[in-house]
């Protein structure tokens, strides 16, 4: 190994290597980059969905859970823990007001942690308030105009207000709660007596485990659902942040996967440069007493250590290229990334090697033919190139690492068969032209006729450097076409003028606060919507029941309360599809329009008659 | 000794031993054979007929890397072309064929070498940073660092002009003398064939005189 190393060293401070380490460099740092950085997201993503369900596992109903799901869960080894969340008016010594009470019970949050403000000054806690106190949220202390330490009524009991509730993990979950949040101890609920028969309440489990015993009680969990009980899991949330982050995957895998490319051309070619500049090289050592599995040793080993020290140099930049790109993109993802797994370094070095065996090894091994006779008569044993056996390897090598890097087989096999076919073409262009100057050169003078004869002697050769080349250029050419292509596609899915942020439960004395907000910042001044909830009660005075519903779809549509909004005049993103917009009359007598997805999903047509 | 598809007779009823401590001068022509007795000798080519024997082992039933084994023990080389690896340094050729045989003191000797060719300033030196005449010492060099039984030059003057060349050849002696090596020599150069004890003459292939 010493010897191997040292001859190593001497190549690359000679240069002999360069071309070959930084193909391989550039290739790891591509690989890289894009898997760390993907795995940053995802795993941000998943760090994400955590805390918007507080749990691993949300099972939610209308309506009390059945004990064997808990029991489920425990006998799993899960950690649960139980809410409810109904909303009801809270009497202060001042007035009421309409409050979103979540009931807690022990183990709560399971997942994040709430941040409250109490006597203790702001503390992160995980655990909800203890019997007999509630925590209000900052909005209900500003609207009551009640403070800490002083006393709150829900239903039948009293209950002294201990901290304000600045921020709780699952919050993301009851975004469409107008009315501010209450949080109280779940054992303190049947004191208030408000949990009635037909009280609106929402009862949660939530769940909380290693992910394959979470698994397998969603496995368990799913078919026993009944009507009205919901299921939501990590996978289920954020889906237009997961659906990006596989759309620029795709992008960004396609872009390394170029980069792949043309680093295995760079590889084959620069190779092929070192091997031609080592016979000579390897000659010598053979007439000086060399053998030829010593050489073959000290020249695979040579190109082992080049591997690793590529791979990791290679790995290195790709992790700080992916932290340039977490930083030019901070603004867009708007959540801190964690680090990444050491799984992409994996992946880096891999590629690394696959493209050293499959590209490298080839013509490397060509060495062997090169006998001592070559340091007397030079023309002797100069190896014969074949390209075909000897690419195969590296061909079947580069197919596995792009299935492996795109994790697309119908992507990856479009990509090579395409590449496939260029090769083809560009080897048959390049022997008929080679052909065609040979004949163009007989009517030409000297200088052209020796330089046309040399590159029909080499024919093979020059065919060979010719494909690499023109691969190159296609790989860099299909790169340039398709990003503009891909990037509108991505665009398109997103309409131009689509908000960025949606400001929601903005109450009616907070209106003309918020637009002076806005003026004030120099901002455009938003269009505000008023927005009202509302179920589904019958069509054409003919009462809605999920049952009456084949698509799954449809039920889970008409169990949900709609979000209806009133005004005057058509919205201008808005497009009627049918029908008119409404004449005076209409607003007397009560019109609608409804979204024409929805229309066609409940089978709803112009003149029907819907009852909310 | 005959090559290609159509049988072309390179050598042809050569017989002729050198003994140890001798030096032998092939000389003759171009294309009368010498480069191709040079490469029987070392065991870097074989015979269609006839066999060749060095320090008593045949080398016919040898494989390739038997009769490399068999040179990395007894033979030194000196090319006309000087045959050093351009990625490294003097030191570095000239340490070669001990790494290749596993020596612990490769730099040592090697450096004593480079300093015995009046090279020790030059030892960090790439041989494209070399004059002709600096680069055949440090092949020169290389050759005797093995302490090699038989050396084997090649045309060892035909790079270099005459002065340079004298020098050369001055210095390769000297070592020889040093070391007691065989030598044999090959070239076309009737002065330098007669500094050698013996001469063989080769004309078309065949021993002419001896």
């Amino acid at each position: 190994m010493g010897l191997t190393l040292r001859f190593f060293l001497r190549d690359l401070r000679a240069g002999e290597l360069t071309a070959l380490f930084l193909a391989l460099l550039v290739a790891v740092a591509s690989i890289t980059s894009v898997s760390f950085f993907a795995d940053r997201v995802r795993q941000a993503l998943v760090l994400n969905a955590h805390q918007l369900l507080g749990a691993d596992l949300l099972v939610s109903a209308d309506h009390p859970l059945p004990a064997e799901y808990l029991e489920a869960a425990r006998a799993r080894g899960l950690a649960t823990a139980q809410s409810l969340s109904f909303v009801s008016m809270a009497r202060t010594a001042d007035g009421a007001q309409l409050a979103a009470v979540k009931a807690v019970g022990p183990g709560y949050p399971l997942r994040g942690s709430l941040r409250i403000a109490s006597h203790a000054g702001v503390t992160v806690v995980r655990h909800g308030p203890p019997r007999g106190s509630v925590w209000v949220d900052p909005r209900f202390a500003s609207l009551t105009g009640v403070s800490r330490g002083e006393r709150l009524e829900l239903g039948d009991a009293s209950f002294a207000i201990a901290a304000s509730l600045e921020h709780e993990p699952d919050t993301g979950l009851s975004i469409l709660n107008l009315a501010p949040r209450v949080m109280m101890h779940l054992d303190d609920v049947a004191a208030t007596g408000l949990v009635q028969p037909g009280s609106r309440i929402r009862y949660q489990l939530h769940v909380a485990g290693d992910a394959t015993a979470v698994g397998a009680y969603r496995a368990w969990l799913e078919p026993r659902l009944t009507r009205g009980q919901q299921l939501q899991g990590l996978e289920d949330a954020r889906p237009e942040v997961r659906e990006g982050l596989d759309r620029a995957q795709t992008f960004l895998g396609l872009t390394a996967f170029l980069a792949v490319i043309l680093a295995a051309v760079s590889v084959s070619l620069a190779t092929r440069r070192y091997v031609e500049r080592h016979y000579d090289g390897y000659a010598i050592m053979r007439c000086l007493g060399a053998g030829q599995g010593q050489l073959v040793r000290l020249f695979g080993g040579q190109f082992i250590v080049l591997g690793a020290v590529a791979g990791l140099l290679g790995c290195a930049s790709g992790y700080l290229a992916q932290a340039l790109i977490g930083r030019l993109l901070d603004d867009l993802i708007g959540t801190p990334l964690p680090q990444p797994s050491a799984l992409p370094a994996l992946q880096g070095v891999i590629t690394g090697y696959v493209l050293l065996l499959g590209f490298a090894l080839p013509p490397l091994m060509q060495l062997k033919r090169v006998p001592a006779l070559h340091v007397l008569r030079r023309e002797a044993g100069r190896p014969r190139a074949r390209p075909l056996l000897a690419y195969a390897a590296g061909l079947i090598a580069l197919t596995a690492l792009v299935v492996w890097q795109t994790g697309n087989a119908k992507l990856a096999a479009y990509a090579l068969g395409g590449f496939a076919a260029a090769a083809a073409l560009f080897a048959l262009a390049g022997l008929a032209s080679l052909q065609l100057a040979a004949l163009a050169g007989h009517r030409s003078s000297f200088a052209w006729r020796y330089g046309l004869a040399n590159l029909r002697r080499r024919g093979h050769a020059n065919t060979l450097q010719i494909v690499a080349l023109a691969l190159g250029l296609t790989a860099i050419l299909l790169l340039a076409f398709t990003r503009g292509d891909l990037i509108e596609a991505w665009r398109a899915k997103t309409p131009p003028d689509a908000p960025n942020r949606f400001i929601i439960n903005i109450q009616p004395e907070q209106r003309e606060a918020l637009l002076d907000f806005f003026r004030a910042n120099g901002l455009p001044e938003p269009t505000l919507y008023p927005m009202v909830r509302g179920r589904l009660m019958a069509i054409n005075e003919r009462p809605v029941r999920p049952e009456d519903y084949a698509e799954e779809r449809t039920r889970n549509l008409v169990e949900r309360e709609f979000n209806l909004s009133f005004m005057r005049t058509l919205p201008g993103h808005n497009r009627l599809s049918q029908g008119q917009w409404f004449t005076p009359t209409d607003f007397e007598r009560g019109a609608l329009s409804i979204e024409a997805g929805i229309a066609r999903t409940l089978g709803v047509k112009i003149g029907d008659r819907l009852t909310w | 000794m005959t090559s290609g598809e159509a049988t072309l007779t390179i050598l042809e009823d050569i017989n002729f031993s050198a003994h140890a401590g001798e030096a032998v001068a092939i000389v003759g022509a171009s294309g009368s054979g010498k480069s191709t007795l040079l490469g029987l000798m070392a065991g870097l080519d074989l015979p269609s007929a006839g066999e060749v024997w060095l320090d008593g082992t045949p080398l016919t039933p040898l494989d390739e890397d038997g009769r490399a084994r068999l040179r990395a023990r007894l033979l030194g080389f000196v090319f006309q072309s000087f045959q050093l690896l351009p990625a490294f340094t003097a030191l570095e050729n000239v340490m070669l064929p001990l790494e290749l045989l596993g020596a612990e003191d490769a730099g040592a000797r090697a450096r004593q070498m480079l300093a015995r060719v009046g090279l020790a300033e030059r030892l960090a030196h790439y041989p494209k940073h070399l004059s002709g005449g600096e680069q055949q010492r440090v092949a020169l060099a290389r050759a005797f660092v093995v302490r090699p039984r038989l050396l084997l030059a090649d045309e060892p003057t035909g790079n270099l002009d005459a002065a340079t060349g004298a020098a050369v050849i001055d210095l390769m002696f000297e070592l020889n003398a040093e070391a007691g090596t065989t030598l044999i020599l090959v070239t076309h150069d009737e002065h330098l064939a007669r500094r050698c004890g013996r001469q063989v003459h080769l004309i078309a292939g065949r021993l002419a005189a001896d």
